[in-house]
């Protein structure tokens, strides 16, 4: 007994000398406090994964497995990486690494991990009114309206200088590598299962110049038919902005080691802006797994005329805005003005020729583009085969 | 025997309160943030097996017959080994699973830094292009190489969450078996952005 409370004395005392150092927050200083995201920025990054057979360190071997052939006894399809590198740009396909580096995110406008306020993204209306949404975000484009607009770039050219476009990541201007990045992979299908060598293929993909600026992942929890059985269940939602831009994009194929490469298929000024998911519109992307244990994905159907979410009234079977019901007929209109679009665009289409874009002729087939996609329901779902 | 300890609580006791000095504030100002950490190591998963399912009578636990382990070694002897850690998740009120399954093997990395950093731009400092920016942040300086041996897993969906469940039923939908090295450069910065 005598033994604790001479040990509670000496506590006591420690305790009283730091009881100077503890100090009441004030409300104004707790009012300050707010609930901050994480920002993100690689600097002077680079990244590669090289198999040996293609000269990376010995034992180097990189597998994706899982995939099988459809032979009654099914055999593992063999499918190495043989290559992956994220690098600054200037990397000749990814055969040029060595001091090409570049920053992910800017100090200013970085990859950002954050909560939003779901009333504040949709205006209190859609699926994730009332919610809180989990964004991870790629840099943003500059905001035309709001922010100076001489300060975005051009999203597609390798050499855009200030005040040309939208995008804030910067190309290597010769003085500073940027924000924009080389990627790509070498893909080599191995055939091991007693057939010849001979069919052994490789696939290249190389992007150059890239940025992703715009991109988000939205995550929110809310109740949708996810099977299909007209009974909403509760799940996880999303709404994605997937956006690639890439000066050059290249697809090639060659030998298993890299050499030897065949002629290539070339877009140049790639620029693709995908949007899954509007949930201003009540249209969330939902992933789940079926009773079966296959794969769902869906973009939940628009509401239709009747349904209270889209104004609960009807519209003229002219579609007319006369004869329609006001409130009904402006939402439609406002969703095919202003809700999400998809847009994928190339300025040329090459064919032949090896190595970057920019290093020999090709044969141009001109432009493409498509703009303005709207996706009104989609469902995607996996089987055995 | 009391006494003896109270005598020894007693003889430590001066010898804490006169060890103790206040920092002055100039003191305080001395100190700078001489920081940072270095790691080294290595992650391994179920490298001698794992203890999900198998057939395979040698795997049996000898001292409980109903409990499995699962040895690597002899993963393939049966159609039903499997063999690995496994996570599963499941997002929806209704359905199935999604799984990270027979994870297993080894992730090594030498010279992974942690520090924090005080951000200033000048004209020689070009690191950033220059963007202004009046930051501390943490740095995590990447490893040069991050090795994997054997390093694979699965990512399947499933309707029951345990392999053992009975009507389990599973689609892989990709794997990875990584061997060997990955070179990085770089550092990644995190710090707090605001949009409460």
């Amino acid at each position: 007994m005598l033994q604790r409370i001479i040990l509670t004395t000496a506590l006591f005392s420690a305790f009283s000398m730091s009881h100077a150092e503890l100090a009441d927050l004030t409300e104004s200083e707790l009012s300050d406090v707010s609930g901050e995201g994480i920002a993100l920025v690689f600097e002077n990054f680079q990244m590669e994964m090289k198999g040996e057979v293609i000269g990376g360190d010995a034992g180097n071997d990189f597998q994706i497995t899982g995939i099988q052939d459809q032979e009654l006894i099914p055999n593992a399809v063999n499918v190495g990486i043989a290559q992956y590198y994220i690098s600054g740009t200037g990397s000749n396909l990814g055969s040029a690494l060595d001091g090409k580096l570049v920053n992910l995110g800017r100090l200013n406008n970085p990859i950002t991990i954050d909560l939003l306020d779901g009333n504040a993204l949709s205006a209190g209306t859609g699926s994730w009114a009332d919610k809180s949404v989990l964004a991870i975000a790629m840099p943003t484009h500059v905001d035309l309206e709001n922010v100076d607009p001489t300060l975005g770039y051009n999203c597609t050219d390798a050499s855009a200088i200030v005040g040309s476009g939208t995008c804030s990541s910067r190309p290597d201007d010769g003085s500073f590598h940027g924000e924009r990045f080389d990627i790509g992979y070498r893909i080599n299908r191995i055939f091991d299962n007693n057939l010849s060598s001979v069919k052994n293929v490789n696939l290249n993909f190389h992007a150059v110049s890239a940025n992703m600026d715009g991109s988000y992942m939205r995550f929110w929890g809310g109740s949708a038919d996810i099977d299909a059985d007209a009974a909403d269940k509760k799940t996880i939602m999303l709404e994605v902005q997937m956006n690639f831009y890439a000066s050059e994009l290249i697809f090639e194929s060659c030998d298993l080691d890299g050499g030897n490469c065949g002629e290539q298929v070339g877009f140049k000024d790639f620029s693709m802006e995908l949007a899954l998911g509007d949930a201003k519109y009540h249209q969330p992307m939902t992933i789940g797994v079926n009773n079966g244990g296959f794969l769902e994905v869906r973009i939940h159907e628009l509401p239709a005329p009747g349904d209270t979410r889209s104004g609960g009234g009807s519209i003229a079977a002219n579609g007319l805005k006369p004869g329609s019901d006001a409130a009904t007929w402006d939402w439609y209109d406002d969703y095919y003005k202003n809700g999400r679009k998809t847009n994928i665009s190339i300025s040329d289409l090459t064919i032949g020729g090896t190595g970057p874009l920019s290093a020999g002729p090709k044969e141009s087939f001109g432009s493409a583009s498509l703009k303005n996609l709207q996706i009104q329901y989609l469902e995607v779902i996996s089987h055995d085969i | 025997m009391i006494f003896k300890r109270l005598i020894f609580v007693f003889g430590l006791l001066p010898v804490f309160c006169y060890s103790l000095e206040k920092i002055s504030d100039d003191d305080l100002s001395l100190v700078t943030g001489q920081n940072g950490v270095s790691i080294s190591g290595e992650l391994v998963f179920n490298e001698n097996g794992g203890p999900l399912l198998s057939t395979d009578t040698g795997n049996v636990d000898p001292n409980d017959g109903s409990i499995v382990w699962g040895v690597c070694d002899t993963d393939g002897n049966a159609v039903e080994d499997r063999c690995g850690a496994r996570l599963a998740v499941k997002l929806n009120e209704s359905g199935g699973w999604y799984a990270l399954d027979e994870l297993k093997g080894k992730v090594s990395f030498e010279g992974l830094t942690l520090k924090s950093r005080e951000i200033i731009n000048t004209a020689t400092d070009a690191t950033f292009g220059g963007d202004v920016a009046d930051l501390t942040v943490l740095e995590i300086g990447l490893p040069n190489k991050v090795k994997f041996e054997k390093f694979s897993y699965s990512y399947v969906t499933s309707n029951e969450a345990r392999p053992t469940d009975a009507g389990y039923s599973q689609h892989v939908r990709y794997g990875v078996d990584f061997n060997g090295s990955v070179n990085m450069q770089g550092n990644i910065l995190i710090f707090p952005t605001g949009n409460p």
